[in-house]
């Protein structure tokens, strides 16, 4: 009764049953329109066509939908994303916040008694994390970026500096003196000091 | 000295309730009370297990944990974050119909479109096993209704299910839990309820 085929498998499958489904799916588009609630499905619904390529892959091949099979789940796929959006906006409302988190999400999901959905949901939070941040899997479409850190100013020598810095007339003359020429420099500074006088 | 005095009687006092459990412990080991609370255990098991309906229940619960047990094997084997089955424009379109609902997390509406995936699934899932139970090829509304009447978690469908439909999946779900009276009346009203007769 599961599902069998693999993940490459299925996805041939899709589009093969997808061209299948195109037909029931243009069918239910124009008993929609027929109803009068074509407009409205349409504008704040859900694609048939996906909706169906879901429903197959639980139910072996060879079963067929009915139209108003396929409508009631889309309503009630509808109603379940609604129901779930307005208790995480109160979750999220209740911490003072405004945005809704995918945090908010698993909790709601636990408050409405979803027990099964809240394991699944969390793992796939994490890993959808784990490739929004890695560097590979990043495609500035959804993926925020880290904010970059602050790396720590190089720290240079005070040789360094000292050369770096431009020398300041006689005192700087008498400094480097002093540093090239031990001897000297002792001489140096005595020499500067009557000239100070 | 008093003191020391007034402490003996309470341990005699305390000595009476001890002395009372041994007999009757010792009675329970005897032949017949040992078959007295196998009998009293006999009544209240028979009556909700029913073999049918015990059966299929087993096996509902069996084809259930296959079913998350496979939902978790795929989550764990997602790695292509990018193409969902859902569109996320029409989730978030959805969740922003709610005037409560005012600012969503850029992440929010991949794990709504994921759960949502999740909630197709099991619905359709659960609705196949109905038309399984009827012997039919074609997935029904009604398998849908019977689908959402079961599970008490879908509780908050019961507006979108039809009166209609949620009656008839009421009667089959009643039908297959073996309840006498619904099943005396289902014959007359409902003929599927007596297609779910024939079985028990």
């Amino acid at each position: 009764m599961g599902r069998k085929a693999k993940r490459c498998a299925g996805k041939k499958d899709d589009g093969r049953e997808e061209k299948v489904a195109a037909a029931p799916a243009a069918e239910g588009a124009s008993s929609s329109s027929s109803d009068g609630e074509g407009a409205g499905t349409a504008a704040t619904g859900l694609p048939m066509a996906n909706l169906v390529r879901l429903m197959r892959q639980v139910i072996p091949k060879g079963v067929k939908i009915s139209s108003r099979a396929k409508d009631l789940t889309h309503d009630c796929a509808v109603e379940f994303v609604g129901f779930l959006a307005g208790e995480a906006s109160e979750l999220a409302r209740a911490q003072h916040r405004r945005t809704i988190s995918p945090e908010d999400f698993t909790r709601s999901l636990q408050a409405l008694g979803f027990d099964d959905y809240v394991r699944p949901m969390s793992t796939y939070i994490s890993r959808y994390r784990e490739q929004a941040t890695s560097p590979a899997g990043y495609s500035g479409g959804f993926a925020r970026r880290p904010p970059p850190r602050a790396t720590a100013a190089p720290c240079v020598s005070d040789e360094e500096t000292r050369s770096r810095v431009p020398p300041h007339g006689e005192h700087g003359d008498g400094w480097r003196t002093s540093v090239n020429t031990p001897a000297p420099g002792g001489h140096g500074y005595d020499y500067t000091s009557p000239d100070n006088m | 000295m008093e003191p020391k005095s007034t402490t003996p009687p309470p341990p005699p006092v305390m000595g009476a309730p001890i002395a009372y459990p041994p007999p009757p412990g010792a009675a329970y080991p005897a032949g017949p009370y040992v078959h007295a609370p196998a009998a009293a255990l006999y009544p209240p098991p028979p009556l909700p297990p029913a073999p049918p309906s015990s059966q299929q229940g087993a096996a509902a619960a069996h084809q259930q944990q296959l079913f998350w047990a496979e939902q978790y094997r795929e989550i764990e084997a997602t790695t292509d974050f990018k193409n969902h089955n859902l569109p996320l424009a029409r989730i978030k379109k959805i969740m922003k119909a709610d005037e409560d609902v005012r600012m969503i997390a850029a992440e929010a509406p991949v794990v709504f479109s994921r759960a949502c995936e999740m909630f197709i699934l099991e619905l359709t899932h659960r609705g196949w096993a109905h038309a399984e139970e009827n012997k039919r090829r074609t997935l029904q509304k009604s398998d849908i209704a019977a689908a959402v009447a079961r599970t008490e978690v879908f509780d908050f469908l019961v507006d979108i299910v039809p009166r209609d439909e949620a009656k008839d999946a009421d009667s089959a779900a009643m039908g297959a839990a073996g309840i006498p009276h619904p099943a005396a009346g289902l014959p007359a009203a409902d003929p599927m309820g007596y297609y779910y007769v024939q079985p028990q």
